[in-house]
């Protein structure tokens, strides 16, 4: 299940040639980074955010973070892992500042950020839309892990090395995560037949 | 539901992909400046508005407080002026009640060393003088 996190194109330029050519300010090279990884972060942060939009704003600074700091970036075969650490950081900073920004709301009336429009309601959407609204909604200490792990498919010992923590934390964070996110959706799950749609 | 079937939910959510023409906008994005580069705009934007919005409402409130407190002295004053105006009024009036209350007198000459005068006080009531429009016989 687990995919290592170190990733270059069988016979394409390795990430440490684009990565050395990065640091002399290639832009060309840089496009070849952005055009390697932009999948894997967007998809990473919007199973983060469970805002696609957000999650492609965001996506655009960890890339441009990678141009800024491309100078400190020690080459040791994860790229991968360097930009989810940058694109980690971007959300938690988000959230923090959100956090503050709900603590002005009340006094100025204004309504809370939107829900993620519901797309068709075809089932299956439907499942995944709810999937996806509960886990943006766990912890950022749960979540992150959860998602490298169940969506990534990081090995824990990476994600232990990611986060600077030991295996044993990141199994017990990934078991809290699912269990807080079937308590989210159990509600649905039991009056619902969207289950069934996915089998 | 068990902890493998919220794996595979997890897993089995469709994977995002970037936008057409996301490199391309990112690579654009290389020559702005920091301070626009806001990894938020819309949010940075939202709370700056709030900030501002909190802000100007403290100004207010602030405003809205010197005004009242400046009408509160106003007030103050007005009510002291009042204040002054009724003690004048209240201290003439006990004055003329001073002076009404004191005993008519009736001069009926003198010199330079005695006034003989008599107090109409003084003078028993039914053998007092009677004022003449009180006598019928004076027509």
């Amino acid at each position: 299940m687990s995919e290592p996190i170190a990733q270059s194109e069988p016979g394409s330029v390795s990430d440490a040639d684009l990565m050395e050519r990065v640091r002399g300010g290639d832009r060309e090279a840089f496009a070849g980074v952005v055009d390697i990884y932009k999948d894997a972060v967007v998809n990473y942060l919007a199973r983060l955010t469970g805002d696609r939009d957000r999650a492609e704003d965001l996506a655009q600074e960890t890339f441009l973070r990678l141009w800024r700091t491309a100078g400190s970036y020690v080459e040791q075969g994860f790229l991968r892992a360097f930009l989810f650490r940058i694109a980690t950081n971007l959300v938690r900073s988000e959230e923090r500042r959100e956090k503050r920004f709900r603590l002005l709301l009340p006094f100025l009336g204004r309504r809370d950020r939107d829900e993620p429009a519901a797309p068709s309601g075809l089932l299956l959407q439907e499942l995944h839309r709810e999937v996806a609204g509960a886990l943006a909604l766990l912890p950022l200490r749960y979540r992150v892990p959860l998602v490298l792990h169940e969506i990534e498919g990081w090995a824990y010992s990476d994600i232990a090395r990611e986060l600077g923590c030991r295996e044993g934390t990141v199994k017990s964070r990934i078991h809290r995560g699912r269990q807080q996110l079937r308590q989210s959706l159990q509600p649905y799950w039991q009056g619902g037949t969207a289950w069934k749609t996915t089998a | 539901m068990e902890d493998h079937s919220v794996g595979r939910l997890l897993r089995e959510l469709p994977r995002e992909t970037a936008r057409p023409g996301f490199t391309q906008r990112v690579l654009r994005r290389l020559d702005e400046p920091a301070e626009a580069r806001s990894a938020l705009p819309r949010f940075a934007v939202a709370t700056r508005a709030a900030v501002a919005l909190a802000v100007v409402a403290l100004v207010v409130a602030g405003g809205a407080f010197r005004v009242e407190q400046s009408r509160e002295a106003a007030r103050t004053a007005e009510a002291r002026r009042v204040l002054q105006e009724i003690r004048a009024e209240h201290d003439r009036l006990e004055r003329e009640l001073r002076t009404l209350a004191e005993p008519p007198v009736v001069y009926l000459g003198g010199d330079e060393r005695v006034d003989l005068v008599v107090g109409l006080d003084k003078v028993p009531a039914e053998d007092g003088p009677v004022p003449a429009t009180y006598r019928v016989d004076t027509y």
